[in-house]
């Protein structure tokens, strides 16, 4: 503290200490963040149930999401990576999960998502010939992107029935 | 900048910054504004180095008492003067001190 140089550096170095104290406290409040969206998401058919390339099923669905998930934002949140992800059990693999739709919600403005007639940006597509009559669960995911602190997920999942028992063209 | 000055700058940046970045969680947090947070913080920054960098008059209010100087030519002169006066009260003294010296 003798010199010009020296009270710089003790009140920038010291500013760092209590940043990174701050980020801490930060993180800590998104545990005590209460969020609670409403969520709707619904297979309303499905289009096309068929073998692609004969080795595997493809199925092409026709789903409906209704969304509010302004809640899920907190103070600290940048922004959401919100995905629908098909998940189903076959006798070869327990967990199979297929992301079908995607899209990053930017503000709060953009957390509400209506699409009645929401369509796959990815395909569903199984490893084998296993869709046929499977149980189907569609899952709303949506993946928390902090300002500071670390990244963390929460879902919802709605079961869906099942898959046509017949390949439909 | 004296030694108090300095002791009153240390403590100065402290409790501004903490003051701040305090006022900032709790003002950021219930204006649920992570942006407020920050632009507080920068805010305490920019006013701590205005207040602590600077060498202001009240940090300089316990000037240094130094002690009186001390003159290197007087205190040389003392001492050969003293040692002369030594050698020439007695012959033995100054055979003794002359081994001393070796």
């Amino acid at each position: 503290m003798h010199n010009f140089w020296a009270r710089i550096n003790a009140v920038l170095t010291f500013f760092g200490t209590v940043a990174a104290a701050l980020c801490v406290l930060v993180t800590l409040t998104d545990y005590v963040h209460q969020s609670n969206p409403q969520i709707s998401l619904q297979l309303k058919g499905v289009k096309r149930l068929a073998p692609f390339r004969s080795k595997n099923d493809q199925a092409v669905l026709s789903m409906a999401l209704d969304a509010d998930l302004r809640s899920a934002f907190s103070w600290n949140t940048k922004q959401l990576f919100v995905f629908v992800q098909a998940e189903y059990e076959t006798a070869e693999n327990k967990i199979n999960q297929v992301v079908l739709w995607d899209k990053i919600v930017r503000s709060k403005d953009e957390a509400v998502i209506k699409a009645p007639g929401l369509k796959h940006k990815y395909a569903l597509i199984d490893r084998g010939q296993s869709l046929r009559g499977t149980p189907l669960t569609l899952s709303l995911v949506w993946n928390v992107m902090p300002k500071v602190g670390a990244l963390f997920q929460q879902s919802r999942s709605f079961p869906v029935g099942s898959l046509p028992e017949e390949y439909v063209y | 900048m004296d030694f108090e000055g300095q002791k009153l700058a240390e403590t100065l940046l402290y409790r501004l910054l903490i003051v701040f970045a305090a006022i900032g969680f709790v003002v950021g947090y219930a204006a649920g504004s992570f942006r407020l947070m920050v632009l507080i913080n920068a805010a305490g920054l920019a006013a701590t180095l205005l207040v602590v960098v600077p060498n202001w008059p009240f940090f300089n209010r316990n000037p240094f008492n130094w002690l009186p100087p001390l003159n290197p030519e007087d205190a040389a002169a003392g001492g050969g003067s003293s040692s002369t006066a030594g050698g020439a009260s007695s012959g033995s003294s100054a055979s003794r001190g002359s081994r001393a010296k070796r």
